[in-house]
């Protein structure tokens, strides 16, 4: 019924898009077939599986529609270990769709969800990888995209397809048309696909997006053209969380998601509930002027305007009991004495309570192993409370006061600007790109309730405070309301404004021989952002309230890039760059949700990067090496984490932190025969912290410092999160007969986690001597085991002569061994007991085991 | 153009699809089961003197005594009708203040003795007792500490008169090392009592009162000992003369200049503040009670609404005369937060008592002799002073002045408190 439900809500458009395609434009008879390879389904199977920060990293979809010989293996393979590009996360890619930069100003990071669903007019952007002469903008040291969305550039003509697949959506159904440009000048690209799940593959998630685009052209002459384009994917996912392993060899699933739990329905049964879920939609608007000003000057200028929000749930409590299945103390380890390591001896401390939770979690008594929604209903019905001294009229208020409720944290942006670029030809040798990008951003941070779970009311307060300082005033989350009654939809805890102001020039000189080819750029930049609270906390009544102190960052960077072209068919070159950046606002202020205190000693991050490329290019091998080296200096790093004992957000800063990226790409595709190519992708890094970066440690609810200017020995740590070696192999036929098949064998390495910066310092092992036989389980990071998977896929298109149209069907399978047995990441919980490590062990996610991928198109 | 218009129109209902969240209905209400209703004295002749079980399906009816708020209690609450008194420790924490007026099931619930003392095992909160109402609080037992009953007031809510703490100067509990303190507290008769207060009471490190008086709480027993458990320190008014005469509260007695803020006021006493800058009474001295602070203490800062005022600001000790001393000294707490410049301390020996300091009277900089200022400007903490020597000062009529100097650009918080000079 569920499942109906979400069919009707997200088809009932699409059969409205449907209906209205009787316009048509002048027909494109140029219409050529997609090359096989292109017809590869675009996805991905990480989503979720961390947190928000990795799923920005995945932008594996980017990755897969290059047509590097390396870069479109590694995308397509590598992704579901978590691959990242050289080592470096999202930041350092830049990505343009129809001119707008959608990078966020706050982070810095690309989330390809904010666009996804719109493959067919995302599929083939214009990518380049490292360093490069990228027309847009200035460009970094991962990648340059440019995703072009007007009619006059795509394929003309409709495109519908439906895919049927078991990963984080089950179904998804997409329609594509594009006028192409009629006589008057006009034309018309709209896209929209759904994408849906009740249940996907891991228990208690679910999805449920939509997307749209839509982009208007208007050709006035040869010389003008204006673009008006919007677009927007509203997807509201139920998460998955990852959890310690000792969950997954208890269930025996190591999908085991502890964010759902069942709850009771008006008529009885039983409905699964996530807690955690995730509901974003970013409407993206450009107005895009395209001025040909002369045969040598192209100019394009646009508006924009990205707004929407962002939400993420998560359930709060007071004076009640953790509802995390998973907390610590519910565990069957809890019961075990393991002398401060698990290699210790371990010695059973209540025999009894240890059987019956062992028992109840192999046997996946769900009143045990996931949330009980049902109790913390109960449990808020029955709170009879009579609050006083509400506000300052001294009120009270009697009613339910809820211990449970699922709060929301919103950040919503608003991000307006204008960019200028273009390139100017001074003859057939010389050209210069230059632009200009204006940009004004703000976000709105707030908590809000988004269901009080059958009780009346919560109260703005901080408990922790309250009980530590017992004084009212102190407790407060907004002095300005003391005591706050707060209902469904209100927002209580924290409320303030980021806003970042930046703007940036750039221009870029090429010069191309018939050998050679080199550019040179410069840019410049200009970054300022400043907190501006709406509340005035009570543990911080003169650092909450207000505009704080705006910071001013000057930036500026060199590129160049010179490639020689020993023969036409082998080809070198070296690319470098040096740049200092702004550091990112997320990671500037020490606790934004409460004041406006700076992370000490923040300062610009400095890249320095280069890259030695070997292409060769023959008839029946193109191949590409490349070395890469770069250093990044002075980063800000910071990380939040909700500590159950302080009932608040602990917050980890670090700065000084330098890293180091170096490694070797080898990618090539061999046609062994006319039909049978040979594929292979192979990647070794090292991803090295290169410092002893300096600490600060704050909690939200306390002035306290719990930290300041702590050194962490972080120097030659692994950077985690990703594998620093990894192989693809493939094979695939092309049959004479529009039909392939392939297979990609994959091996993974050298995969670790994050390191917690907190327990690489002398004080978190000042306690132990050095003959203390578990310091090294403190300090050691960890490695992951290597991993593989065998990929499968084929396909077969048909043509339709009658009307010139083409049916084709492709069908994926991802990990056909299903091997589930691989973690390809996670984390060392930041929260830690140096006296006994294990307390709080790490967490791990897997990668999914078997999943198909089957889509019929049909295009026309 | 009407096609365009058909196609916004889409993308409108599109978005409007996807505009909300998945539903769910609220789950139903877990009934509480009342069975026969007894009265709390009947359940507790049923103790057997060992563990027992309720096997029967019985309700008690109550009103909450004492609440985890403050710390003192963790994981239990007492509970009385009027028939008598029991302990409850709670499954887990929370949910249980005073003044509910509750019903609970105690069907296949274990009562057990601590000491002595009778007490239900487990309670769920959320799922066997039920909350009938709100702040129904109950009048305290007025008695005498020999008069208090092992077995028929054992975990009553009682309130002994004429009482004082035998050990002054120390405090209820020892909140550094989180341990609990026992405390004697005894009658001018020599009846005794003992003070239990827990290491995590968020009074645990206030110093015993001196006076004597009143006091509220819970009676316990351990064994044959009485003991007393504080609810809420503000039910504890010890300030009366002692039983042996002398005098209790304050602290004052004896000393030259004692100004400990307590009473809310800045001037009391004869102090006076003298405020001169750019935006009116910014950065004067003030009463504060939010940060750090046990009580109100005299605060400077020139920050408001996101901006630094400059601002000379001073605060004036009535005229005090030293002679009566050999030796007098001058001890306060101070605490300072956020960068800026340091406080002045002055000494006048002709000052006038009334005049504005800026302008009358030889003002001699004793800021340097002061042997601890707070220095640490990221936290809220009082330090004390240590002793300055006034042995130079001693003159017929003194004063000391504290100066506060904040500028346009920047300005530290300071807050001063219990500024004392005795000999």
């Amino acid at each position: 019924m569920i499942l109906n439900y979400f069919k009707s809500r997200f088809i009932f458009p699409l059969l409205l898009i449907f209906y209205f395609t009787g316009f048509k434009g002048q027909t494109d008879s140029s219409f050529v077939v997609d090359t096989v390879k292109n017809i590869i389904p675009v996805f991905t199977t990480t989503v979720d599986l961390l947190d928000n920060e990795l799923q920005s990293q995945d932008i594996s979809g980017l990755l897969q529609s290059s047509r590097d010989v390396y870069v479109n293996q590694a995308g397509f393979n590598f992704s579901a270990a978590r691959y990242r590009l050289r080592g470096y996360s999202s930041e350092n890619t830049r990505l343009f769709i129809n001119g707008i930069p959608v990078n966020d100003p706050e982070n810095g990071w690309t989330i390809w969800s904010y666009w996804g669903g719109l493959n067919d007019v995302t599929r083939y952007p214009e990518t380049s990888f490292g360093i490069t002469n990228s027309a847009a903008n200035f460009g970094s040291i991962g990648a340059y995209s440019y995703i072009s969305a007007l009619p006059s550039v795509k394929r003309t003509g409709s495109r519908v397809s439906y895919a049927s697949t078991n990963r984080s959506y089950r179904n998804r159904a997409m329609y594509t048309y594009n006028s192409g440009l009629n006589n008057n000048g006009w034309g018309f690209l709209i896209s929209g696909s759904s994408r849906w799940s009740d249940e996907g593959y891991v228990p208690g998630s679910y999805y449920s997006s939509g997307s749209y685009l839509l982009s208007i052209e208007k050709k006035f002459n040869e010389n003008h053209t204006l673009n008006f384009m919007a677009f927007g994917a509203p997807t509201v996912q139920g998460r998955q969380g990852i959890a310690v392993q000792e969950t997954y060899d208890l269930t025996g699933d190591p999908f085991y998601n502890p964010y759902w739990g069942y709850q009771t329905q008006s008529d009885g049964s039983l409905k699964k509930r996530n807690a955690r879920s995730r509901d974003n939609h970013k409407p993206y608007m450009t107005l895009g002027h395209y001025w040909k000003v002369s045969e040598k000057l192209n100019i394009q200028s646009n508006f924009y305007a990205i707004t929407g929000k962002t939400s993420n749930t998560n359930l709060n409590w007071v004076d009640a009991n953790d509802p995390r299945p998973d907390y610590y103390k519910y565990l069957p380890s809890y019961f075990v004495n393991d002398q401060g390591t698990l290699s210790g001896n371990q010695i059973i401390e209540n025999q009894e309570q240890y059987d019956n939770i062992s028992q109840q979690w192999q046997q996946n008594n769900p009143d045990y192993t996931q949330l009980n929604w049902d109790l913390m209903y109960n449990a808020n019905y029955n709170n009879l409370y009579t609050q006083n001294n509400i506000g300052n009229i001294d009120s009270s208020f009697t009613g339910r006061r809820s211990k449970y409720i699922v709060e929301e944290y919103r950040l919503d942006p608003r991000h307006y600007g204008f960019n200028t670029f273009g390139k100017y030809d001074f003859n057939e040798n010389s050209s210069l790109n230059f632009g200009l990008n204006i940009s004004n951003y703000t976000s709105r941070n707030y908590r809000k309730i988004n269901d009080l779970l059958g009780g009346d009311f919560w109260v703005d307060i901080d408990q922790f405070a309250l009980r530590d300082f017992n004084d009212l005033a102190l407790a407060q989350n907004d002095l300005q309301n003391i005591n706050n009654i707060v209902g469904n939809g209100d927002i209580f805890g924290y409320n303030y404004d980021i806003h970042v102001n930046k703007n940036e020039l750039f221009s870029t000189y090429s010069y191309n021989k018939k050998r050679i080819e080199s550019f040179i750029g410069i840019n410049a930049s200009t970054t300022t952002f400043w907190r501006d609270g709406k509340m005035q906390n009570g543990r911080f009544p003169e650092s909450s309230l207000g505009s704080s102190e705006k910071q001013n960052f000057y930036n500026y960077g060199v590129k160049f890039g010179f490639l020689y072209k020993i023969t036409g068919r082998h080809l070198l070159s070296f690319n470098g760059m040096y740049k200092t950046e702004a550091p990112y606002v997320r990671n500037a202020y020490v606790s934004p949700r409460t004041r406006d205190l700076l992370v000490p000693n923040l300062s610009s991050t400095e890249i320095i990067s280069a890259d030695l490329n070997y292409n060769i290019r023959l008839p029946f091998l193109k191949a590409r090496l490349t070395g890469f080296y770069t250093q990044i200096n002075d980063q800000t790093w910071a990380r939040s984490f909700y500590h159950d004992e302080y009932r608040t957000f602990v917050n980890y800063m670090m700065t000084n932190v330098d890293q180091i990226f170096m490694g070797i790409e080898l990618g090539f595709e061999s046609n062994i025969t006319s039909t049978v190519q040979l594929t292979g992708a192979f990647t070794i890094g090292d991803y090295l912290y290169n410092s002893r970066p300096v600490a600060t440690i704050t909690r939200d609810n306390s002035q306290e410092l719990i930290a300041l200017d702590k050194v962490v020995y972080l120097q030659n740590f692994k950077i985690g999160g990703m594998p620093q070696q990894a192989t693809s192999l493939g094979l695939k036929y092309n049959a004479p007969k529009y039909w392939y098949a392939g297979i990609n064998f994959n091996y993974f390495r050298d995969i670790y986690l994050s390191p917690n910066p907190d327990r690489r310092t002398a004080e978190a092992i000042s306690a132990y001597g050095a003959e203390y036989p578990y310091r090294d389980e403190i300090i050691d990071q960890t490695r992951l085991s290597d991993g593989n998977a065998v990929n499968l896929f084929c396909g077969k298109s048909w043509k339709i002569y009658k009307n010139d149209s083409y049916i084709r069907l492709g069908l994926n399978v991802n990990n056909l061994l299903d091997n589930t047995s691989f973690k390809t990441g996670g984390f060392e919980q930041l929260r830690y007991d140096a006296s006994d490590i294990q307390r709080f062990p790490n967490k791990y996610g897997y990668m999914y085991g078997r999943t198909y991928f089957l889509m019929l198109s049909y295009l026309f | 153009m009407k096609k365009i218009q058909n196609l916004l129109l889409i993308i409108s209902v599109t978005l409007l699809y996807f505009s909300c969240n998945k539903q769910y209905d609220d789950p139903p209400v877990n009934q509480v089961p009342i069975g026969e209703v007894i009265l709390i004295s009947d359940l507790k002749d049923m103790f057997t003197g060992s563990v027992t079980l309720i096997e029967s399906n019985y309700s008690i009816f109550g009103n909450v005594t004492s609440e985890e708020t403050n710390g003192n209690f963790y994981k239990e609450v007492f509970m009385q009708d009027l028939s008598g008194a029991i302990k409850l420790k709670l499954k887990s924490s929370g949910g249980l203040y005073i003044g509910d007026s509750i019903r609970i099931n105690i069907q296949n619930v274990s009562m057990s003795e601590y000491g002595d003392l009778i007490q239900l095992e487990n309670i769920d909160v959320d799922q066997q007792v039920v909350k009938i109402a709100t702040e129904k609080f109950i009048e305290p037992y007025e008695t005498t500490i020999n008069q208090l009953s092992l077995s028929e007031d054992q975990s009553r809510l009682v309130k002994l008169n004429d009482v004082e703490f035998t050990e002054l100067g120390m405090t209820y509990a020892d909140a550094v090392n989180l341990s609990t303190g026992s405390r004697i507290l005894t009658d001018c008769n020599g009846n005794t009592v003992s003070v239990r207060t827990s290491g995590y009471a968020n009074f645990a490190s206030d110093t015993l009162p001196s006076g004597k008086g009143s006091i509220t709480g819970i009676f316990t027993i351990y064994n044959s000992e009485k003991q007393f458990v504080i609810r809420d320190i503000n039910e504890v008014q010890l300030d009366s003369s002692r039983c042996n005469g002398s005098s209790g509260g304050g602290g004052s007695g004896g000393d030259i200049l004692y100004k400990d803020f307590e009473d809310g006021s800045m001037t009391s006493g004869g102090w006076k503040n003298f405020w001169s800058g750019t935006n009116p009474n910014i950065g004067e001295w003030e009463i504060y009670t939010t940060f750090g602070v046990n009580g109100p203490v005299a605060k400077a800062s020139n920050y408001s609404n996101s901006s630094n005022y400059a601002c000379e600001s001073w605060m004036v000790s009535p005229l005090f005369d030293l002679t009566v001393a050999s030796a007098p000294y001058l001890v306060f707490d101070n605490v300072t937060r956020y960068s800026g410049n340091a406080l002045e301390l002055y000494i006048s020996y002709d000052y006038d008592g009334s005049s504005n300091p800026s302008q009358q009277g030889t003002w001699i900089d004793i800021t340097g002799y002061v042997p601890n200022w707070d220095t640490d400007d990221f936290q809220w903490d009082l330090v004390s002073s240590g002793n300055t020597d006034l042995t130079p000062f001693i003159a017929p009529s003194v004063a000391i002045a504290f100066k506060y100097i904040g500028t346009n650009s920047n300005g530290a918080t300071w807050e001063v408190d219990n500024i004392i000079i005795r000999e």
